[in-house]
């Protein structure tokens, strides 16, 4: 008899309709709305960005999964969701070389090293930027303003507040008109998408709200006990790349933990990392080193709330 | 007795390997130290005399807990004091000479001596163009500095441009600068 | 045939078991130290030479040395040569010395060197001795220079001090990668040279079974 890999478990069998590309497709099409307003705000550098860095990660991809014999999966849509999100999270004005290199580092060596979706430790897209930011640190902190088209250095709303206490409106970070990375600007645009995937059960609610309570939490603390050297709670929740990180980033499938418990742990542990980094480091944001160092203690974080068996002694 | 033996030999053997890479190294050590004594001397030297660009000579004044270096020029007049800065950066110790008018209200120059911030950013801290940033500042009230300067405002007293990319460490620079001046003012007093 | 065991002895160094791709030993200083070539070049030799100087003390004195306290005496010749060379850089290369720093030091405990005595110069005759700690310490050198070249030439745009790729600022094209000269650079640099290196002598011991 030819030898297969049956699986054996006990009755109920549910099999579920969902698959790899539909769960990809859906969150595409919940970055839409982001997409269409970096496009707005940044115009032309937006299109390219997004255009070389989904690109990049398909060729990528392929030429990989050519090199290990493996099933070509370019249209999967994982790869175009890491290269929709590194342009997200990069600087409007970023050369498309450096954009290109950055994805090929995050498909190559975020991805496909450790063996392809599924088997990567990190955040693929966050791990580029973070290689970029390495890298390239002066390309990647020089900043744009909205609606024009040349580069005209100003800086992030996060980086005024900790380099010269001054405090961009509300209102701005709400709807985007602020400098800083591609999609991170419009707060409105990522909550339409991200309460699409929300509402169909894509992403797991309790990681964004672990987050973000910890952030609210512990920012209206400090904020409470010294108004002026803290921003207020709202403001954190606005500015830079929190929200975007939030919904789209820390709830990555493949590099949280499995158990629910260990998704409220991953949450609450990345807002605890990020306020520390933005109250007392010295970056000025740390949306991405937060969730990357949750990434890094996701195996730890589900040994340790392994559900226990049914009639196990403790 | 064979137990013994093995003892003797063991101990016996270990003492002579000691002993001679001990002599050895002995014989080493004399031969390279001064060497290496007198170039770490050559450089200190040298780099008072880069911040005190008058001095043609000095003198060490040791006071309660650092030595400060009092440059004279060639009539015999005090030019400025020099003393060594040392602070943490970004990556680790940053060591300074500092060079400063007699009453400590002016920096003539400064010489980064030893730094291991990163290469490309906070490294440029050793760079010409930033250190002559602090030829003839204002010393008092304290050394302040700027990010993304606009090109057009006039640098005010005492102020110096930080680096792009590396505000840590140019800020490092100029806080052990000023640490150190006030605490020499106070040991002079 | 003994010149054929002799060129086999320092031959493996290079490539078949090279200290630092195929063993992975001695990783702290080649991690640490790679960040341009020069520094790569004077860590290569200074483990060198003292591989080269201890593989002789202790394959000419091997019969003397009591089994119980080998590793001591190994460790106290290797100490002893380690301060020699780093008296010696001290004295006459401050600059290279510096920027070294500990690591020099630290070639005490590189496991490739002691391992080579416990491993090769304690068991064997003082001229294959001498070939095998030269063909190691020659393929250690080539592999931190290789390394070395490759992390300068990424991150400051030369190689041995030499201006290769023109910079941005002086009217290049070429932007340097600072992560290249930071410690993640190295990782990145030794694991990408170790994975090409395996996926090709994969590749040759998958193509000489089936034959």
């Amino acid at each position: 008899m030819k030898e297969e890999h049956f699986l054996v478990s006990t009755s109920p069998h549910i099999r579920s309709a969902e698959d790899i590309p539909k769960i990809m497709y859906a969150v595409i099409i919940a970055l839409i709305p982001v997409a269409i307003a970096s496009i707005y705000f940044f115009r032309l550098w937006a299109i390219k960005l997004m255009a070389v860095c989904i690109i990049t990660a398909m060729g990528t991809e392929d030429i990989f999964q050519r090199l290990r014999k493996k099933d070509i999966t370019v249209f999967d849509g994982s790869a175009i969701i890491t290269g929709l999100l590194l342009a997200f999270i990069l600087p409007p004005s970023l050369p498309l070389w450096a954009a290109s290199l950055g994805t090929f580092f995050a498909i190559a060596l975020g991805k496909q090293i450790f063996g392809g979706l599924g088997y990567n430790i990190f955040n693929p897209a966050l791990l580029g930027r973070a290689f970029l930011m390495a890298t390239f640190p002066v390309l990647m902190t020089t900043w744009t303003k909205p609606f024009s088209l040349d580069v005209v250095t100003s800086a992030t709303p996060l980086a005024q507040m900790k380099f010269a206490q001054s405090f961009v409106s509300h209102q701005s970070l709400f709807l985007g008109n602020v400098s800083g990375s591609l999609g991170e600007t419009s707060a409105l645009a990522i909550l339409i998408g991200a309460s699409f995937l929300l509402i169909r059960k894509i992403i797991d609610w309790r990681i964004p709200a672990g987050y973000l309570g910890t952030v609210v939490l512990l920012s209206s603390i400090f904020w409470f006990i010294d108004p002026k050297g803290f921003a207020d709670p709202l403001w954190h929740l606005l500015a830079g790349g929190l929200i975007l990180g939030a919904f789209f980033m820390a709830p990555d499938m493949v590099t949280t933990p499995v158990t629910k418990r260990g998704r409220w742990v991953f949450g609450i542990g990345c807002g605890l990392i990020l306020i520390v980094i933005r109250s007392w480091s010295g970056l000025p944001e740390g949306v991405m080193y937060s969730i990357l160092l949750m990434n890094a203690i996701t195996p730890l974080i589900n040994r340790f709330t392994h559900p226990r068996i049914f009639g196990e002694q403790k | 007795m064979k137990i013994m033996s093995d003892t003797v030999k063991m101990i016996a053997v270990l003492t002579i390997v000691g002993l001679i890479s001990g002599g050895f190294l002995t014989f080493v050590y004399e031969q390279t130290i001064s060497k290496a004594e007198r170039k770490s001397l050559e450089s200190l030297r040298k780099a008072i005399f880069v911040v005190l660009p008058e001095a043609v000579d000095y003198q060490e004044l040791k006071l309660a807990d650092q030595i400060l270096y009092q440059g004279i020029d060639k009539s015999g007049q005090k030019v400025g004091l020099a003393f060594l800065v040392e602070g943490s950066g970004f990556q680790g110790k940053i060591e300074i000479m500092v060079g400063v008018d007699q009453d400590l209200s002016r920096l003539q120059n400064i010489q980064v001596l030893e730094s291991v911030e990163t290469p490309g950013l906070g490294g440029k801290i050793t760079d010409q163009e930033f250190q002559d940033q602090f030829k003839g500042i204002a010393a008092r009230p304290k050394i302040t500095y700027v990010r993304n300067r606009n090109p057009v405002t006039p640098k005010k007293p005492g102020e110096i441009d930080a680096i792009t990319g590396a505000t840590i460490s140019s800020k490092a620079v100029a806080d052990m600068i000023n640490k150190e001046i006030v605490r020499v003012w106070e040991a002079l007093q | 045939m003994r010149q054929y065991i002799l060129f086999k002895d320092a031959l493996k160094g290079l490539w078949k078991e090279n200290p630092v791709f195929r063993q992975l030993l001695g990783m702290c200083p080649t991690l640490a130290v790679t960040n341009a070539a020069i520094f790569g070049l004077s860590m290569g030799l200074a483990t060198f030479f003292v591989l080269l100087c201890s593989s002789i003390i202790i394959s000419i004195f091997r019969r003397v040395f009591p089994h119980q306290v080998r590793i001591a005496s190994f460790v106290v010749i290797i100490a002893t040569f380690v301060t020699v060379v780093d008296l010696f850089l001290k004295g006459n290369f401050p600059e290279i010395s510096k920027a070294l720093g500990p690591y020099v030091p630290l070639i005490v405990v590189n496991c490739l060197i002691l391992g080579r005595q416990e491993v090769f110069a304690s068991k064997n005759p003082l001229h294959r001795a001498v070939a095998d700690a030269l063909g190691m310490g020659i393929g250690f050198t080539l592999a931190l220079i290789a390394l070395a070249s490759i992390r300068e030439l990424l991150g400051s745009g030369t190689i041995f001090g030499v201006q290769i790729l023109t910079l941005v600022g002086e009217g290049g094209r070429f932007r340097p990668w600072i992560i290249m000269l930071l410690p993640a650079g190295a990782f990145l640099t030794l694991g990408t040279m170790i994975g090409i290196s395996n996926f090709f002598t994969g590749r040759a011991a998958k193509k000489s079974a089936c034959h």
